[in-house]
């Protein structure tokens, strides 16, 4: 039973954002299922590109230092978080080829299937560190994206195994009512839909047995993974379901999760239903925004502040090329735009009281990450730690390891999770988990 | 704008660049055309009277294997469209196909948890609109007998797994019938199987089980060869009537199948076929939700790109259906079609509202898909035109080329780098693409002519292309292409990859081979090509030795 009193500060969610009240929807009133004490929580955060060059992120302070009064400009969202930020600079992605053979590496740490002329989509051949940590934790992953466009190595960060993809929810209300489910139906209607899609599961279950007994061995092993998925939902029908009673999203006029439009809408309904799950027993999530490329992706969003008419690959590429005047200040404009919205999911996330005098945020750790490094290198890279991690991150605070695989930061997020992982990805690369304290 | 490439002149010696050229094919995934490949300018590039068989005979049947592939979101659509009458198009809201030589086939990773929810889903909803829809018209007796309902379950199962039901499968769809007729009713019942019927592989896959045996190659079943053969030609399921050939025996002859092909290929339904492969083919979801530069191209709107992809469409279907269907005037017609929007792009009157109209376009211009505005804006950047994409276009899509990701850890900064063209780590693969998309440049990033470019280069190298060599302009370079058997049997290639939805390996050269032949014996009538490729090996048998 939940005694305690929900309470969401809601004071906090848009301040630093520069938005106005009424564009987005508050969280309120989120009753946290979490039982005391509070569980941990993981989420990936993903913007597209590469790293910008290590003069916009370098907080100029020695490894190990606390971080300056000012952020770099870039992250300057981020100060209200600053005690609870732990920049990582210089690591390797030493199983990466610079964004153009799939992205998959950045959180399996393995290979990417190559390009030829069997294999065109460069899926990564292990399973992913937020899906690996649901797994060992039993519990289902949330894989939210906003914008990722195809379905290739390029397009997709999570996997639950070599070559295995995990497909996000790309719409918002999708997204929504799969956790919380359809608010239109009744408790009558759902069980009697829930009973009628309980025998079609069964049916497809009792068919995809038989079928896959006839196939070779390589057609079997994907009608055995579409097995999974069906006895998964099956059993969702089953578990009781959320009971909590969120916020519905209430998409603008015209809205389509499929247009460039609309990403900046998008973003903050996936950060909306991704901060009410973790409120609500999810324990991982993670959220995409674009893909690798991103050429699918123009920053004309004038209400947000940024209006700017070239592909962020584009951005991405001109700064480069000439890292001065309107190229320096396009590319900038887009970081921080990304880093805002970062902020607005942490501002959900410290918006919610736990109930023993914590909040989510203290008690997750936000991964951001992106594909690569600046100039399609694969290093110096750069991420950042966010949150509390449940007493296992250590914030406020800038560590450099050049050189070193980026594996060892994923080994080192199991271990803040509490899992016993030595090394994680391919075990001939990674070294041993980052020494973080 | 772009400052043009000055050092583009600096190409040469030739023998350097022949050598940086192999460098960059020596990774090249897909067969090349040229002497000794599949695509090779060789025997059938002219007039012939040898047997066109004469290259395949004596050799062992073989066929590359042909991996399971679940229904692309197309075939899905139009799939549901001819089953149930439904015109939603679900499938647009799935996850993107995945794809595999150069077009969808999701064949490679497993479906994920979301996936089957999106299947689930929409057999929920599709089933719904069916009973509400169509109930009264599907059963004119009793919904809530066994004895109305069996029929329905073999006739309907028949169409939705486009195979008969073994009498097993037909039992346990009609146990779920009876069980949801216990708990609610038979109507329920019947849309429950509906429902469990779309959520079924033998529905959501294309599913070959074949013959087995000892033989390594074996022959389709002819249910499975009915569906090849519709979800070639229409991208949908197999209408009755091929469904009644494939059970008279009618496909399991070359001539047979020819005729079924000939038949399909005379219904309006064919006209998605040739959509679907000229969508993918052209590269038209280059256009989807295409953003550019507003400063400038004020005009640009979702409404124009929607205009130049059903342009495109409507060119490619005007060749092939009408009188005169030959890959040449794909690639160097001086007419298209036009609405309000693209008659300012193109500068010609504008037609009639409503729809898109067959004009006449300047012919120093404009010739064939070349300088339509779907490949010049898709195939550019927001504001600039695109040396690197246009140059991949027609390497990869015209001459079936494949060209290997850029290499790891190079400092990619640069978009439009005179410099690729020497530091040698770049040149291999840019001194293939750059020099071509130069030549495009007097066409804008929204397919404007402008004029004023300086020409442009095919950079031939040890396969030498019989392309190979400087064009004045892009129509200068439509209509090279239009006489090159190299691009004629990429063109046969392309065809066949589409009907097989994979690469293609050594094992299917004979198939390619015979196909081009037949397609040049034709004189490039891209009906006889389609109608050659369903008689191919390829088409009609399978590796059943696959592991």
């Amino acid at each position: 039973m939940n005694t305690r009193m929900p309470n969401i500060r809601r004071r906090t969610l848009l301040q630093g954002l520069g938005l106005g009240a009424g564009v987005l929807p508050f969280l309120r009133h989120i009753p946290s299922a979490a039982a005391a004490p509070a569980p941990k929580r993981l989420v990936v955060f993903f913007t597209p590109n590469e790293s910008i060059d290590k003069a916009h992120w370098d907080p100029g302070v020695a490894s190990g230092a606390a971080l300056p009064a000012a952020l770099p400009t870039v992250f300057s969202p981020l100060l209200p978080y600053k005690s609870k930020l732990l920049m990582v600079g210089d690591l390797d992605d030493k199983l990466a080829d610079g964004g153009h053979g799939g992205i998959g590496s950045m959180l399996t740490g393995r290979m990417n299937q190559s390009f030829g002329s069997d294999v065109y989509d460069f899926w990564s051949t292990g399973i992913s560190v937020d899906q690996h940590i649901a797994q060992q934790w039993g519990t289902t992953p949330l894989t939210l994206g906003a914008l990722p466009s195809a379905n290739n190595g390029g397009s997709r960060i999570s996997y639950t195994g070599p070559a295995l993809p995990v497909s996000p929810y790309e719409d918002p209300l999708v997204a929504f009512e799969k956790v919380f489910g359809d608010p239109d139906l009744s408790d009558e209607d759902k069980a009697k839909r829930a009973a009628q899609q309980a025998m079609v599961l069964d049916s497809a279950a009792l068919q995809l047995g038989r079928i896959k007994g006839k196939l070779p061995q390589v057609d079997a092993a994907k009608l055995e993974h579409h097995l999974e998925g069906v006895l998964a939902l099956r059993a969702k029908l089953d578990a009781a379901g959320a009971t909590c009673a969120p916020n519905p999203l209430v998409p603008g006029g015209g809205y389509d999760y499929k247009k460039n439009a609309y990403l900046p809408q998008t973003v903050r309904m996936q950060i909306d239903v991704l901060v009410q799950a973790l409120a609500c027993g999810t324990r991982v999530g993670s959220l995409q925004i674009g893909n690798t490329g991103a050429s699918n992706i123009t920053p004309v969003w004038p209400s947000e502040g940024i209006d700017i008419g070239i592909t962020a690959h584009n951005i991405s590429h001109n700064y480069n090329d000439q890292p001065s005047g309107a190229d320096k200040s396009n590319r900038e404009a887009l970081e921080i735009w990304y880093v805002k919205q970062l902020a607005y999911l942490l501002d959900g996330l410290a918006s919610v009281d736990e109930g023993d005098g914590t909040t989510l945020l203290d008690n997750t750790v936000v991964l951001w990450t992106k594909g690569f490094a600046t100039k399609h290198k694969n290093d110096p890279l750069f991420y950042m730690l966010i949150g509390g991690g449940g007493g296992a991150l250590d914030g406020g605070r800038y560590l450099s390891f050049p050189g070193k695989p980026h594996n060892n930061l994923l080994a080192s997020l199991c271990q803040m999770m509490d899992l016993d992982d030595e090394k994680f990805g391919d075990p001939a690369v990674c070294t041993g988990a980052l020494d973080l304290g | 704008m772009i400052s043009p490439g000055p050092k583009l002149r600096l190409l040469g010696p030739s023998i350097v660049l022949s050598a940086i050229a192999a460098a960059c094919t020596g990774n090249i995934g897909d067969r090349l055309p040229g002497p000794g490949g599949v695509g090779g300018p060789g025997p059938g590039g002219g007039p012939d009277d040898k047997d066109p068989q004469a290259e395949c005979a004596g050799a062992k049947l073989d066929v590359g294997a042909s991996p399971m592939r679940r229904l692309t979101r197309v075939e899905y659509d139009n799939t549901v469209r001819d089953l149930l009458g439904d015109l939603t198009a679900p499938a647009r809201d799935f996850a993107p196909d995945e794809k595999a030589g150069g077009f969808d086939a999701n064949s490679g990773a497993a479906v994920s948890e979301a996936q089957v929810e999106q299947y689930v889903d929409a057999a929920e909803q599709l089933a719904t609109a069916a009973v509400a829809d169509k109930l009264d018209a599907w059963l004119d007796c009793d919904a809530a007998q066994t004895g109305c309902v069996e029929p329905f379950i073999v006739s309907f199962g028949k169409r939705a797994f486009r195979q008969p039901l073994d009498g097993e499968t037909v039992q346990s769809f009609v146990e779920l019938y009876e069980a949801a007729r216990a708990k609610w009713d038979g109507e329920s019942g019947v849309r429950l199987v509906i429902q469990a019927m779309l959520s079924s592989p033998q529905f959501l896959y294309h599913l070959e089980l074949g013959v087995s045996g000892a033989e390594a190659v074996v022959p389709l079943l002819p249910h499975e060869l009915a569906s090849r053969l519709s979800y070639f030609l229409w991208q949908s399921m197999p209408d009755d009537d091929l469904l009644a050939a494939a059970e008279d025996g009618k496909l399991d002859t070359p001539e047979g199948l020819e005729a079924e092909a000939r038949r399909l290929l005379a219904d309006d339904r064919a006209r998605d076929g040739i959509a679907s492969f000229s969508a993918q083919w052209l590269l038209l979801g280059a256009l989807d939700d295409l953003t550019k530069d507003e400063s400038v191209f004020p005009e640009w709107t979702p409404e124009l790109a929607d205009s130049m992809r059903a342009e495109t469409l409507a060119f490619v279907q005007d060749v092939v259906f009408g009188d005169d269907p030959r890959l040449e005037a794909l690639l160097s017609a001086p007419f298209s079609f036009v609405d309000a929007r693209l008659a300012a792009l193109y500068g010609v009157p504008e037609p009639a509202p409503g729809k898109l109209t067959k004009v006449q376009l300047d012919p120093s211009q404009r010739a064939g898909i070349l300088t339509q505005a779907s490949f010049l804006a898709g195939q550019a950047h927001a504001a600039d035109p695109s040396w690197v994409h246009r140059g991949k276009f027609v390497r990869e899509q015209l001459l079936c080329q494949v060209l290997p990701v850029p290499p790891a850890d190079v400092d990619m900064s640069t978009l439009q780098d005179p410099d690729r063209l020497e530091n040698p780590e770049c040149a291999g693969c840019h001194t293939l693409m750059d020099p071509i998309g130069y030549g495009f440049d007097g066409y804008d990033a929204i397919g404007k002519y402008q004029g004023g470019a300086a020409g442009g280069e095919i950079v031939g190298s040890t396969n030498s292309l019989d392309v190979a060599g400087t064009f004045t302009d892009p129509v200068d370079l439509a209509h090279k292409l239009a006489g090159s058997a190299d691009v004629r049997d990429c063109m046969a290639q392309q065809w066949v990859r589409f009907a097989a939805r994979r690469p293609l390996g050594s094992e299917d050269d004979c198939s390619v081979t015979h196909v081009q032949e037949q397609f040049a014996a034709s004189e490039q009538n891209l009906v006889e090509l389609l109608v050659a490729v369903a008689k191919t090996d390829v088409f009609r048998y399978r590796r059943a030795d696959a592991e």
